[in-house]
Order: C-alpha cells, then sequence, then structure tokens
C-alpha cells in the first residue's frame, strides 16, 4: 500500500483553486435560483476530493461548470498556479448513467473521444487497449453496450474518460445506480486506478459511507449554495467498507449535516 | 466461404435468399399460419357464396395474377408493367416525402418558431382527406403523373414530419453534455449522435409513409391516370371483372412483400443491429 502524504507546497502545483464561484439559473416561471453561492474550492494535486449535499444543491452544477459544459457566471478558477478558463481544465468526466453511444462498440465509444486530438491511429489505438485493459473490459471492445451490464456500462464510462488521460477526473454519482455489491467492487478498483495514476478526482455523492470510504476530504453543500463544512478523513488505507472507525466518522459527519440543514431551516 | 461468395448468384444465395428463408424458418408461426388461415377462409366464404363475380375463390385469383401477369394487353402492357408503372411513381413521391419530412422535421426541433408555427397546421395537413387533395391536384396540375405526385407528396409529409419532429426532440440531452464535455465538434455530434439517433425514426417514417404513398398513388391513378395499378382497377371494375381486380390486387400485395422482407428487413436489421 502506498502511504499518501498530504500534499506540501511542493507537489501542490497541479492544484485547483476555485475562488468566488457563483452560478444562478433563471427558472422557466422567470425565478431566481441560486444553485452555487461564492463558494471557494481548493483541491491539491492528486487528491480524492469529494463533494456531498442534497438532491439539487449543485453538484452536478459544479461538476459541469468545471467541465465546461455551463458557463459560470461569477468566479476564478487557477490551475497549476495561472488562470485558466474552466474548458481549458485537462477534464475527463463520468456521469451517473454511463451515456454511451448505444449504437457503437465499447472499443467505438473510447475512441470517439480521442478522434478529436492530436494523436496518430497507432497512438489512438494503444490508449483504447489501455484504458479498456485498466477497466477490465479488453475481452468486450466489440460488444455493444446494451450487451452490457450495469456495471460494465459504468466501466466503459470510466476508460472513456482515462481515455483522454486527464489530470482530473470528475466523477457525478458514478455508482449510484448500481446495486450495493458491483459498487463495492467498482470502488475498489477505482481506488486501484487513482493509485496507479495519481489523478486528481473530483467526485460527487449523497452517500456518506461512500464519500468516507473513498476520499481524502469532504466538502459539504447545502441548499443555499455554500460550503458549510469540510473534513480531512484520514484513516489508513485500504479502508475496509464495514469499519467501526468509518462507521463513527460518517455518523459524526452526518451529525454535522443534519444540525446545519436545521439551523438554516430554522433561520 | 470466400470462394462461395464470390459469383453474383452466390451473393445473392447468401446474402438475401437466405436470410428470408431464416427469417420464414424463424417465424414460421407469424408467416405462414396467419396466411394459410386467411387463404382458408377466403377460400371456405367464396365456396359459401360460390358467385365468382362477386367473391373469386385464391386458386381463380392466383391463375388470374399469373396470366395477368404473363399477357400483354391491347396496348401491349402486362399488369407488371402497369404495376412497375406505379412502383416507380410511389418510390420517387416517397423518397421526395421523406426527404421534406427530414428538412422540415429537423427545422422545427431546431427552430423554435418553425416548430411553434407548423405545429397548428400539421393537424389540417393530416386531417383533408387524401381524396380532396388528389382531385384539387389533378385538376390544377392536370390529369397526368405530375399532378398525381403532387398529391402524394401533400397528402403523405406531415405525417413524415411529425415523425421525423417526434425523433429529433427525443435526442438524449445527458449525450450532447457527454460530447460538450469531452470537446467535440459539431460534425462529431452530428455524425455520431444526431444521425444514427435519427436513423430509427427515418426507417419508421419511411415504412409509413410508404404505406400512405402506396395507397394514395393507386388512388390517383384510379381518378384520372391512364395507366398504372390504379387505371387498370378502375378499367376492370367498371366492366365488372372482380376476378381480373384482385388478380391485380395479388400481384401487388405480393410486390409490396417483397419490398419488405428482401430490401427493408434486412437492411434493417443490419444498420440496428445493435439493439441487442
Ligand atoms: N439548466 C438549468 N436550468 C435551470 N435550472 C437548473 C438547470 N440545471 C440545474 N438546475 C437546477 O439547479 C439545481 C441544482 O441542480 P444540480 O443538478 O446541480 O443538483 P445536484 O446537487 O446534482 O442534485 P442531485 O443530487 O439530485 O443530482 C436544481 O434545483 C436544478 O433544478
Ligand atoms: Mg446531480
Amino acid at each position: 500500500m502506498v502511504n499518501r502524504t498530504i500534499a506540501s507546497e511542493g507537489d501542490d502545483l497541479m492544484s485547483i483553486h476555485v475562488t468566488n464561484l457563483s452560478k444562478t439559473f433563471t427558472e422557466d416561471e422567470g425565478e431566481e435560483l441560486v444553485v452555487l453561492d461564492d463558494i471557494d474550492v481548493t483541491v491539491g494535486d492528486g487528491e480524492f476530493y469529494t463533494v456531498m449535499g442534497p438532491s439539487g444543491c449543485g453538484k452536478s452544477t459544479l461538476l459541469n461548470i468545471l467541465a465546461g459544459t455551463i458557463p459560470m457566471d461569477r468566479g476564478e478558477i487557477e490551475y497549476a498556479g495561472s488562470p485558466i478558463s474552466p474548458t481549458d481544465l485537462p477534464v475527463g468526466y463520468v456521469f451517473q448513467e454511463p451515456r454511451l453511444l448505444n449504437w457503437r462498440t465499447v472499443g467505438e465509444n473510447v475512441d470517439l473521444v480521442l478522434r478529436e486530438r492530436d494523436l496518430s491511429k497507432s497512438q489512438r489505438e494503444e490508449r483504447i487497449v489501455d484504458v479498456l485493459e485498466m477497466v477490465g473490459l479488453h475481452d468486450e471492445r466489440e460488444s455493444y453496450p446494451l450487451r452490457l451490464s450495469g456495471g460494465m456500462r459504468q466501466r466503459v464510462g470510466i476508460a472513456r474518460a482515462l481515455a483522454v488521460d486527464p489530470s482530473i477526473l470528475l466523477m457525478d454519482e458514478p455508482f449510484s445506480s448500481l446495486d450495493e455489491l458491483t459498487a463495492r467492487n467498482l470502488r475498489d478498483d477505482l481506488l486501484d486506478l487513482w493509485k496507479s495514476t495519481e489523478k486528481t478526482i473530483i467526485f460527487v455523492t449523497h452517500d456518506i459511507s461512500e464519500a468516507v470510504y473513498l476520499s481524502e476530504s469532504v466538502t459539504f453543500l447545502d441548499t443555499r449554495g455554500r460550503i458549510f463544512h469540510q473534513s480531512e478523513i484520514e484513516h489508513d488505507r485500504p479502508r475496509e467498507p464495514d469499519d467501526p472507525a468509518l462507521l463513527e466518522t460518517e455518523a459524526a459527519l452526518m451529525k454535522t449535516f443534519f444540525d446545519h440543514m436545521a439551523t438554516i431551516q430554522s433561520v | 466461404m470466400a470462394l462461395k461468395n464470390e459469383s453474383l448468384g452466390g451473393v445473392i444465395r447468401d446474402d438475401v435468399v437466405e436470410p428470408v428463408l431464416r427469417r420464414v424458418r424463424e417465424n414460421l408461426l407469424q408467416t405462414v399460419l396467419p396466411i394459410t388461415v386467411l387463404l382458408v377462409i377466403w377460400g371456405g366464404v367464396a365456396s359459401y357464396i360460390s358467385d365468382p363475380g362477386t367473391l373469386p375463390g385464391p386458386l381463380i385469383t392466383f391463375e388470374q395474377t399469373y396470366y395477368l401477369t404473363f399477357t400483354e394487353d391491347p396496348y401491349g402492357l402486362t399488369a407488371l408493367d402497369h404495376v412497375r408503372v406505379t412502383f416507380v411513381r410511389a418510390i420517387v413521391a416517397s423518397v421526395l416525402v421523406l426527404l421534406l419530412s427530414v428538412v422540415f422535421g429537423i427545422l422545427m426541433a431546431v427552430v423554435k418558431p418553425v416548430g411553434d408555427s407548423l405545429v397548428n397546421f400539421l393537424p389540417l395537413g393530416m386531417t383533408v382527406p387524401a381524396v380532396v387533395i388528389i382531385l384539387l391536384s389533378l385538376v390544377w396540375f392536370g390529369f397526368h403523373e405530375s399532378g398525381l405526385i403532387f398529391a402524394v407528396i401533400v397528402a403523405a409529409t406531415p405525417f413524415g414530419v411529425i415523425n421525423m419532429w417526434q425523433g429529433a426532440r427525443d435526442v438524449n440531452i445527458g449525450l450532447l453534455e457527454m460530447a460538450h464535455s469531452f470537446d467535440a465538434s459539431n460534425r462529431m455530434i452530428w455524425r455520431h449522435i444526431y444521425i444514427p439517433h435519427l436513423l430509427p425514426y427515418l426507417f419508421g417514417s419511411y415504412r409509413y409513409i410508404l404505406g400512405m404513398v402506396w395507397k394514395v398513388t393507386v388512388l390517383g391513378e384510379v381518378f384520372g391516370l391512364s395507366d398504372g395499378l390504379g387505371a387498370m382497377l378502375r378499367t376492370h371494375f367498371q366492366f365488372g371483372n372482380i376476378e381480373i381486380v384482385l388478380g391485380y390486387l395479388m400481384l401487388f400485395v405480393g410486390i409490396v412483400l417483397i419490398i419488405e422482407y428482401v430490401f427493408l428487413k434486412p437492411l434493417e436489421d443490419h444498420l440496428f443491429r445493435w439493439r441487442t
């Protein structure tokens, strides 16, 4: 097992700093919905960073902004020490649903995100083989997605995100639609991938045990679009899903969460 | 395998005849059985009525079909020639209808004002009886082919447009979001998301359009043309030759079935093989 140290000044060069990020949606009836209200996020290089919060609080919106698919209203993003537009952040995105092209084979689905990058045919080929190997799907390259199980489809989604060789992996509740057994397998495989590739992972979930099991750091968003709590999870790895120490951490975090929700509701 | 495929006959045997036979074998219950039942009922009713002038039995009818197919009429045309004339008209018209449907269906989905205004007119186009459209268009454009094709286009296009519009609106937003997050160009998005997504709708629409176009074309021929299947039906109906009318009908049905099972279905199976 690799013992990860908290990133020091020196190897923190590739970290992400988001400051004063705000996003407001105008709903159909013309009402303004503040989804992200002036939030600051710092994610260290190679960190496993998890964002938690109740449904509809803006977790996906945060990831979409980082992926450059929706514009932010206000805020700055700094990556590797210099300001950067979110569209230029080197990210790979894994969604809650696999979002595969069902009419393309597994291999083609991966290849599609490589087509428009400056890669030769043989480099693309190598990447496809590599990432399918990483997620354990080298035998399914010629299969069509609808023929795969839910867990396998999610693996294809992960392979596709890895294919663009991103420094940052954005994952939006990637395991929430899987059964617990499959999800556990995928979580362990994800931790292995994270260890071996040293990518930065920004992970969204509303499952507290998943957050504690996987993450180095957990950040809580509330329904007003603010960050109200951040915790470092310092348990040794490898962790055991049902370890009482982890359960204790989960309980403490849940208490913090519900106490906070109670205060903002009573205001 | 490769050797066998080299001759044209081999190709036809392997790629056309084999799949058709396989489909018949696999769907024996769905194909042979209903046809047999239908023929038995037909034969039963015909012998009960026992008046070939009203309802000729299947045997007389198929004999008639055989005869018509290979015998020239006074103008030197066989039934096959007439059906071919109708067939060409229907194909030309249906392809034009399909093109219009694709263009307007997508336009309606992409340009909101176009969608909002056309959506009010389409039901109108769909409710005007085909006969009215045919008669008016024959009067306006003359009793020949161009009038007929115009009528068919007017009658069938609204249905195709609705279908394609539905398809274009159903595109999965999640996939588009995914494509954007991986910086896909518009070209990529069209080629790998929109077009493959629309293809099944295109197929569905074409089936529907073709069915509609056959009917309207034949009807138009009945009213105003001197050749084609519809014209023959009119002539023989006027003379009370019901067995000839049915003989023509069987030839027509046979050709439509061949188009479906030899062309459309195999093509569809190949294109949509990803649907498990
Ligand atoms: N394009 C949009 N236009 C208007 N409102 C939007 C849009 N996208 C999201 N919203 C609203 O913003 C809020 C936050 O959405 P978001 O998808 O980020 O939530 P979430 O935290 O990911 O929730 P969940 O856990 O259910 O996935 C929701 O109330 C949602 O309805
Ligand atoms: Mg979400």
